[in-house]
Formats: C-alpha cells, sequence, structure tokens
C-alpha cells in the first residue's frame, strides 16, 4: 500500500514501466509523476515510487538526489530556478539571485515562510544567449535585470492573489511568456 | 595456445592469462602494481577513481587498467612518462577536497591514499582555492563513523552494500562536485556487515566508532588467528598493541573459507579478552566464599574430592561438560582426561542440540556426515537448499557467500522454513510449514504418493530439486523453531531427503552448528554416546538434573542460569570443578574454579562446521596465572593412575592427527604444515562423488 | 727521555695555569646555553589558548628512546581542549628514558613541541621524572585572542 501517491499516479507509473524493456529506466518518469502529485520528493513519496518500481529506496534517493529538478525539500508555488553557470554568471546571475533574495528575504534554497517562493541556484538551462536566465515553475524568463525580477515577482504575488480569488474582477495578466512581452 | 587463453606482455613481460581477465589482474599476476582506489577484486570494475591509467599500445588514449579485459598479443605499459603524468594528475585532483589531516586520521598509516600519493603523486598541489567542507564526523550507524571531506568517491562501500551485503544501506547522494556518500534519509547504517566498510575504504573517511583515536597503525603487532564466534572459522588477524593489549580484529582472506569478509559480530566481539573481570588465579570456596589460592592446592583438592566419589559411587558418576569453544586440543584432551584419568563415560559438550537418537539411527548420521562438504563447494552449485536454516544469524558470512554464488555464477534458491530469513528474498521457491510439518515436508518432497498427488506448495521447491547440477543442503541441527519432540524426525527426514537427493545429483551438506568448534566436539567425542556407542544420546544437562550424577567438570560450558532448574541440581551435587575465563553463573556454584585462557592467548586448532582444521595463533599473555585447558587438564591429570603425558599442544595435535577417525592421515603433526589457511579433514560430499 | 716526557707535560700545565677556568659556580652562575639546545620538553598552545597538540602519536612514533605515552580522545564541540576533532588526554614523557635527540619536535605536525634550554630536571623519585601535561604544558595566555579556527 502506498502512503501518499494515489491510485491514479501509481497506475501511470506500472504504465511507464511497460513502456521500457528495462522496468528500472521508468524511475525519472515515475519521479516526475510523483512530484508532480505531491509537490516535492518526500520520504513518503520516494519509498513510494520505491515500492512501485521494486526498487530498493536507497536507489531511488540516489536518483532524486543526483537531478535538481526533483526538489528534496518542500518548495512554494512559485519555484525560482536562476542559472548559475557561466555565461549567466557573467551577465550577473549572482545580482539577480542577490536582488530576489533580498526582495524575498531568503537565501538561495530557501522558501518564503508564506510557501509562495522557492529560490534555488541550477546549473545551465541552455538558454545562454538570452542570459541571465530563470525557470519558474517550467517556464523561461530570458535577459533578466532587477527591474524585470521586480515586475515579475509582482505579476507572481497578483496571480496568486487572483487565484484565491481576492481580485476577481481584475483581468488575469499574461504570466506565460518572456519577459520582454510584459 | 588453448582457445581461452591470452598472451599480453606488460612492462616487457610475457604472460598467458584466461580470456575476459581485467588488466589489472593480469598485471597483479607478474607482481606489476597498478595503483588503485576504486577497483576492488570482489567488487568488480566500475572505473571511477581514475588512478589505473596504464598505456596500451595502439590505443589513441590512455586507458583504465581495472576496466579493461585483456585481448590477445596486448602490449601495456604501466610506468611511461604519459602514464606517470597522468597519474600525478589524478592524484593531485583527488586531494584538491582532501584535508590531508593524516596526523589525526585512524586511516593514517595505513592509507592506500597516503602510500599512493608518495610513490605516485606530484608532491605539491597547485590548489589554492577554498576545499568542500562537511560537519566532521557524522555518526553513519552504531558502528561507523564517516567522515565526507576524506572521502574519495570511489563508491566502494556503496558497491559493498548493493552488490555483496545487498542491503542497498549506503548511497551517493547528490551529484558531481558536491556528492557524498550517505543513507537513504540519513537512517543510521546498521548491517551484519558494515565493519567491512572500514577495510574497503582506500581514505579515511570511513572509520571504525569503536576504535576512534585509540591506536595508530605502526603501533600494532599483526597475529593470524580465527574467529572463535561462530564455526564458520572465518580467518582474521588480531591487530595487538605492545604485545599485550587487543586493539582490533580484521580480516584475513581464506577464498576456501569467508572470500575475505567478516561480520561485525567476528570484528568487533573482542571485549571478553582484555575485559576485567577475567579469572586470574584459582579460586577454593572455603567457608561459602571463593577464595584466590595456588594451582597445586586446586589440583589437589580436585583430586581428592573426585577421587573420593569415584570410590563411593563409581567413576562414570563424575560427568564432565565441555564448552565447544574450547581448541581441538581442549577438547581432545579434555575427552582424554575424563576417559583415561577419571575412568568415566559420562561427557557430553554444552550448548547442544536438546534431543537425541537411538542406534538405529546411526545410518541417519552416517548419510549427513557423509554428505559432508566444503564452504566454498557453494559457489559452484547450480542449487542450494535452507532447511529450517537461517545462515544470516547462526554463521553470517555464509550469507555473502550464497549471495555470491547466486548473483555471479546464477545458482537458485531453494527456502524450506518456517519463517522467513532475511536470505528468503533471493529464493526462487519458497515452501512454509507449521514447526511440527517438518518431517512430513522434507519427505513429502520425495515421496511418490505425495509427488503424484501434487500438492501445489511443493511444485515450486520440487522442480528445482528435480534439476541437474550439484546442490548444496544448508540445515541447522538444532531446529531451534521446531518442537523438541519432532527433532529427531527432522534430522531423520533430512538425512531421507539427502539420501533421495543423492541418487540423481551431487549433493554437499553444510551443518549451521552453533558454537565455534562443536564439529571437533562431535568428532572426538565430546558428546554424550547413544545405546550405540555413536555420538547423539541424551544431553547431559538433562541428565544432570535427574540426579544421576555426584560430581561434575563444567569445563568452559556455562548451562546454569540458561537451563531450568540446572542451579538446584548443580548445588546438590557432591563436588563441581569449573574451568572459566570469567566467573560465569555455573563458576559462582563451583568448589573449584580455574582461570583458563582464551583462544587470543594460546596456540591452537579449530575445527570448522565443514571440518577445516584452521590454527590460531598466541596474540597476547593470559592475564595473571591463566592457563590453557589442555595443560591445566594434563597437570590435574598427574594425580590419578593413568596421568596424560603431553608437553606441548603440539603434540596434542600429532595424537589427534594420529588416532581421530577421519583427522588420521589428512591432519599434519605440526601447525606449521597445517599452515595459514588450514586444511579439510574428511571431507565428504560433492568433493568425494567428483 | 723520562725527563723530555715530563717537561711536555709539564709544558701543557704551565700553559694553562694562568688562564681563566672553565668551569663555572653553577647554580650561582648560569652558563649561556646555545640557541639550539635540547633540553626540557614543551608542550605549547595556540594564540586562542587551544592546545596545539593534536594525539597524533607522531612523536612517540618517532622516538628512539620510546619515552613517550599518549591516549587520544575526541574534543567536545562546545569546549574543545585542541584545534580540531582530537586532543591528547594524556601526554607523558620519561625524561629519564629520552635521549634528547629532538626528533619528537621533528616529528610533529603542529608544533606544539619544542625541547627548551632547560637542564635542570631532577627528583628523589624516578616516577617524578615521568611529567605529563600539568608540567610540560605552557600555562594559558591571560589574554587569549577570542578562538578562530
Amino acid at each position: 500500500m502506498t502512503r501518499v501517491l494515489s491510485d491514479e499516479a501509481v497506475a501511470a507509473i506500472q504504465a511507464e514501466r511497460g513502456r521500457y524493456p528495462d522496468p528500472r529506466s521508468a524511475l525519472l518518469p515515475a519521479l516526475h509523476i510523483a512530484q508532480n502529485e505531491v509537490g516535492w520528493c518526500s520520504a513518503d513519496a520516494i519509498e513510494d515510487v520505491a515500492a512501485v518500481m521494486e526498487l530498493p529506496t536507497s536507489d531511488v534517493e540516489e536518483v532524486v538526489s543526483f537531478y535538481t529538478m526533483f526538489y528534496e525539500d518542500r518548495v512554494g508555488s512559485y519555484v525560482m530556478e536562476v542559472c548559475k553557470t557561466v555565461p549567466c554568471a557573467i551577465l550577473g546571475a549572482d545580482q539577480i539571485i542577490g536582488h530576489i533574495a533580498d526582495r524575498l528575504g531568503i537565501s538561495p534554497g530557501g522558501t518564503t515562510p508564506d510557501g509562495m517562493f522557492t529560490l534555488l541556484r541550477v546549473e545551465c538551462l541552455a538558454a545562454c544567449h538570452r542570459a541571465p536566465v530563470m525557470q519558474v515553475n517550467s517556464r523561461y524568463y530570458e535577459n533578466l535585470t532587477p527591474e524585470r525580477v521586480d515586475q515579475l515577482l509582482d505579476l507572481m504575488r497578483r496571480q496568486a492573489e487572483l487565484r484565491r480569488g481576492q481580485a476577481r474582477e481584475a483581468p488575469l495578466p499574461p504570466l506565460i511568456g518572456r519577459v520582454e512581452a510584459v | 595456445m588453448a582457445e581461452d587463453r591470452v598472451h599480453v606482455t606488460i612492462d616487457g613481460a610475457q604472460t598467458e592469462v584466461p580470456k575476459g581477465t581485467i588488466l589489472w589482474e593480469a598485471a597483479k599476476d607478474i607482481g606489476v602494481d597498478i595503483p588503485i582506489f576504486c577497483y576492488h577484486s570482489k567488487l568488480g570494475p566500475v572505473g571511477v577513481c581514475r588512478m589505473c591509467m596504464v598505456q596500451v599500445e595502439g590505443m589513441p588514449k590512455l586507458t583504465t587498467a581495472c576496466t579493461t579485459t585483456v585481448t590477445d598479443g596486448m602490449v601495456v605499459h604501466t610506468r611511461s612518462p604519459e602514464v606517470e603524468k597522468a597519474q600525478r594528475g589524478v592524484l593531485e585532483f583527488l586531494l584538491i577536497n582532501h584535508p590531508l589531516d593524516c596526523p589525526i586520521c585512524d586511516r593514517g598509516g595505513e592509507c592506500p591514499l597516503q602510500d599512493q600519493t608518495f610513490q605516485y603523486g606530484p608532491g605539491i598541489s597547485r590548489f589554492v582555492e577554498r576545499k568542500r567542507h562537511f560537519v566532521k564526523p557524522v555518526r553513519l550507524g552504531p558502528t561507523i563513523d564517516l567522515d565526507r571531506e576524506r572521502c574519495i568517491l570511489c563508491w566502494r562501500c556503496v558497491r559493498f552494500t548493493s552488490e555483496v551485503a545487498e542491503d542497498n544501506k549506503l548511497i551517493l547522494v547528490d551529484r558531481g562536485s558536491e556528492s557524498f556518500i550517505g543513507t537513504f534519509e540519513a537512517e543510521p547504517y546498521v548491517s551484519n556487515f558494515s565493519g567491512n566498510v572500514i577495510e574497503l575504504c582506500p581514505v579515511g573517511a570511513l572509520t571504525s566508532h569503536k576504535q576512534r583515536f585509540t591506536f595508530r597503525p605502526w603501533e600494532l603487532q599483526q597475529h593470524p588467528s580465527i574467529c572463535p564466534h561462530c564455526p564458520m572459522g572465518c580467518n582474521i588477524n588480531i591487530d595487538v598493541r605492545d604485545a599485550q593489549e587487543v586493539i582490533r580484529f580484521r580480516s584475513r582472506t581464506n577464498e576456501a573459507v569467508d572470500d575475505g569478509w567478516l561480520c561485525d559480530r567476528g570484528r568487533f566481539g573482542y571485549d571478553f579478552i582484555g575485559s576485567p573481570d577475567r579469572l586470574k588465579t584459582p579460586l577454593i570456596r572455603e567457608d561459602g566464599t571463593l577464595r584466590p589460592a595456588s594451582f597445586s592446592a586446586a589440583y589437589r583438592l580436585i583430586a581428592e574430592r573426585l577421587q573420593r566419589v569415584a570410590a563411593e559411587a563409581g567413576p562414570h558418576s563424575i560427568a564432565g561438560i565441555a564448552s565447544p569453544r574450547l581448541s581441538n586440543e581442549d577438547l581432545f584432551v579434555f575427552r582424554r582426561f575424563l576417559r583415561d584419568s577419571v575412568g568415566s563415560e559420562s561427557i557430553d559438550y554444552w550448548p547442544r542440540p536438546e534431543y537425541s537418537i537411538d542406534s538405529g539411527d546411526s545410518a541417519a548420521l552416517q548419510t549427513l556426515d557423509s554428505a559432508l562438504t566444503s564452504i566454498d563447494r557453494i559457489d559452484s552449485a547450480a542449487l542450494i537448499v535452507l532447511i529450517a536454516a537461517d545462515p544470516s544469524e547462526k554463521e553470517p558470512v555464509m550469507e555473502l557467500r550464497i549471495r555470491s554464488a547466486l548473483n555471479k555464477r546464477s545458482a537458485q534458491l531453494v527456502d524450506i522454513g518456517i519463517h522467513d530469513v532475511p536470505l528468503s528474498g533471493k529464493a526462487s521457491a519458497v515452501l512454509r510449514f507449521a514447526p511440527d510439518q517438518i518431517d512430513g515436508v522434507l519427505r513429502g518432497l520425495f515421496l511418490a504418493a505425495a509427488r503424484e498427488a501434487g500438492s501445489e506448495e511443493f511444485a515450486g521447491a520440487r522442480e528445482l530439486l528435480d534439476g541437474d547440477g550439484p546442490v548444496v543442503l544448508l540445515y541447522d541441527d538444532s531446529f531451534p523453531d521446531i518442537p523438541q519432540e519432532r527433532r529427531r524426525d527432522a534430522l531423520l527426514s533430512l538425512a531421507y531427503m539427502v539420501d533421495n537427493l543423492r541418487e540423481r545429483r551431487q549433493v554437499g551438506v553444510i551443518p549451521l552448528l552453533t558454537t565455534s568448534n562443536e564439529m571437533a566436539a562431535r568428532d572426538f567425542g565430546v558428546m554424550a554416546p547413544n545405546d550405540s556407542g555413536s555420538v547423539w544420546g541424551e544431553p547431559l544437562v538433562d541428565r544432570l538434573l535427574s540426579g544421576d550424577y555426584r560430581a561434575a567438570l563444567f569445563w568452559g560450558a556455562n548451562p546454569v542460569g540458561t537451563v531450568a532448574g540446572l542451579t538446584e541440581a548443580v548445588e546438590a551435587l557432591d563436588f563441581v570443578a569449573v574451568s572459566e575465563l570469567r566467573l560465569s553463573e555455573t563458576a559462582g556454584l563451583a568448589d573449584v574454579v580455574l582461570p583458563a585462557s582464551c583462544f587470543a592467548e594460546k596456540v591452537g586448532t579449530v575445527t570448522n562446521t565443514c571440518r577445516r582444521v584452521q590454527v590460531f595463533s598466541e596474540a597476547v599473555p593470559a592475564p595473571g596465572m591463566a592457563r590453557p585447558d589442555w595443560q591445566m587438564l594434563v597437570e590435574l591429570s598427574q594425580r590419578w593412575d593413568n596421568p596424560l603425558s603431553y608437553a606441548s599442544p603440539e603434540a596434542i595435535l600429532a595424537d589427534i592427527s594420529g588416532s581421530v577417525p577421519g583427522y588420521a592421515g589428512r591432519l599434519p603433526t605440526s601447525y606449521r604444515r597445517v599452515g595459514p589457511l588450514g586444511v579439510a579433514v574428511k571431507g565428504g560430499g560433492v568433493e568425494a562423488a567428483e | 727521555m723520562a725527563f723530555l716526557e715530563f717537561a711536555r707535560g709539564l709544558k701543557v700545565t704551565l700553559s694553562t695555569m694562568l688562564k681563566p677556568p672553565t668551569t663555572i659556580q653553577q647554580p650561582e652562575e648560569r652558563r649561556v646555553l646555545p640557541e639550539r639546545f635540547r633540553g626540557k620538553h614543551a608542550l605549547h598552545r595556540y594564540e586562542n589558548n587551544l592546545e596545539r597538540c593534536i594525539g597524533c602519536f607522531l612523536c612517540a612514533g618517532a622516538c628512539p628512546a620510546e619515552c613517550i605515552y599518549i591516549e587520544a580522545a575526541e574534543n567536545d564541540p562546545n569546549n574543545p581542549v585542541s584545534a580540531g576533532e582530537r586532543y591528547a588526554r594524556i601526554y607523558e614523557i620519561d625524561e629519564l628514558r629520552c635521549i634528547f635527540c629532538g626528533f619528537c619536535e621533528e616529528a610533529c605536525p603542529t608544533g606544539a613541541i619544542t625541547l627548551e634550554p632547560v637542564f635542570e630536571m631532577s627528583d628523589y623519585e624516578r616516577g617524578g621524572m615521568i611529567f605529563d601535561k600539568a608540567i610540560l604544558l605552557d600555562p594559558p595566555r591571560p589574554q587569549a585572542v577570542a578562538a578562530e579556527t
């Protein structure tokens, strides 16, 4: 019996297992399914995945810890992953990270107390031609400057408020897309 | 040249090796030393440390000797300038994050990283940046401390837990420059075999918590010995400081026995040797309390009282119960002392299986005995069968041996037993039954009626038993989970099973005995005989309870406190003499207590569960006046009309080699000729069938 | 011939008779010891009063007279005795056995032990010549620099 995974998630993982000659190969998709459902790779989620995948928990933990896109700690609604690799670093990634950290009052790796933002430093996001770049919940925001980050943070806050239904009459601002378009 | 052999030239020297040999092993065989960290013969290649770079002619770049298999005509250079440059580079990289705290590191002095840096390293580092830092040390579990700064990420420990012990406890967390060794959710690393990672670690990252900061390797002298904690007889080195303090046990590879591993019970079970409560002088009971006395007074009293009892009630009213922990020499002299000097046949060992068999059943014992095989036969078995046996509990290193056979040589495992054991997960077929059904199950596997009836749960096990190839059966003849009245039937059914199986396959059996030298106790007749004279009568301890005896000698055995009602029975005896390491419950009731030396304090041999006789040597002096048991018995026997006359343990060995059936003619008469790895005596089973 | 030998001997006597004496009135007078004189051992501290000795046994290993006895122990991280994880819980030198070769000083990786220009050591018992940390260790500095390791 799984602890945190729903029957649908278990079924989805089983389906993934069937797609590979070696069922073990389905571990990455399985972890994505688990993370989408739980929000992060908690110990319970890892144990559930290990049980469904018929692997030792330690093997699953190794994979989770290897890939930065699997979160080993609880994360906020918006996970801001700022690239820390060389081209971004040259074009001011540290400044961006410092700015976000100042604005949110957290350090890289931390989550705001309201559970809204998590700030992470990650390896190359493969958009060096528009460095510095950041990924928020699987969407790219490029050519970042502190001002644009401010804009973006405000947008995200407003969107979250909208989602909570506190300002339902205001139009939903576009969050999807590049920052230039905002 | 045979088809399966290939020629290789390493540093100008030609050699011929079997096809598929790893280059590093081929070089080692002809004495060419290629430095390694991650490779280990028992763990297989992984190629992560990059230390074993060599130049192979025809290859564009350097290659790792640990992942390259030898091909015919290969020409290899291990000391060319390119190789030396690579070695210097790899070492410089490995040392980038290494803290160089050798002076406070327990590994310093026996550290492969230290040694190879001296031998192959650059001497200086150009790394001026900040090293990565971790909290140091962290407690990985009850036995191991982990210092992640020192780790060079060779994965040896991770591979040990995933490939050898298969408990998957240690993992590599995170990745790249940030990776480190840990456990899932930082759970403690608890395992029967955790101590092995201390020896596997090529740096000081995994160190023993128990021995932390207590010694430096260069202070220690090694003494080859045999682990005294189970009848497997794993080879060990006892490391001793200043010729008097036992610091640690380490594994000593014997391919025929332990395959190079040692369990934690053996590795950390040495505290009793230097324990302050060891007996240092003989004790004699005066006015109800035990007081120190001289040996001659103690011997005089024992002789007087035993001779008085013998005169009044006959010598057979004197019972002798030995511990199967004693050496071959001690047990042999104990039996001779009782039989030849005292004249008593009332002799047994304790703890022993708590059931007896009759003369009519002797054939069953002979069947099992003739099928006895050696531990390394597990490696070549096609089928391994556990019969109500848990190797992990009784003889832990046997578990590793079985796992290795199952993984590397595609053997199959059948688990016939009452409850799950750690190995059950590896079984191809599992057969569970109620405790009182064991004989029915073992016979049912072979009875024609049961076969035709085709009971469903038998099908899987039977199919495997009907296959081809050698079989090794492991059983626990104390049958701990079986009701006492069914144990004899269980043993007979087991013999029936072996008999049947032998008709079409090679069968070897390995009994999982309880105490280290139990096999020798049986071989030497230190076990109560049944009515036909073969050893397996009613346990003498049970008969003590019925009050048939007037005096008793307990030689290392401590049944009081374990056997219900024995305290009163022993108190009722006229005279009790005990030889012990410390004041045990039994010794507390004795009239005379003699201080014995333990296995680390004397020379001797032990016979393991597969009848391999191995030598242990004297590592430390005995505390106070403590003496070897054989010596005390010989000295004591001088007060009888038929004294024993052994001057040294080697003289006893010669006598054993000359007189004990099965040992005669096979066991050499000197310790030197028995050698560091021991000799097998009276090997039956698979070996005999071939 | 005998006279010649006698005169030759007397020559030495006469030539040194009027020179100042080499002996001194120890202990009223003190000889100036050479800078690298090797005498009684001393164990030192860092500026922050932590002991330099880490109990690594290297001095004991180097000692040809085997006169150094050490037992190491683990530092309490909140109240460390030395820098790092390990310190010498017991450190004893048998000064009667010591041959003052200075190998311990050479072996020491932290500069904890030195041989000082002190040679006046005596006792009425042999046991008193086994110096432990109470004798060997420098007293703590009164104004310790704040711990920074």
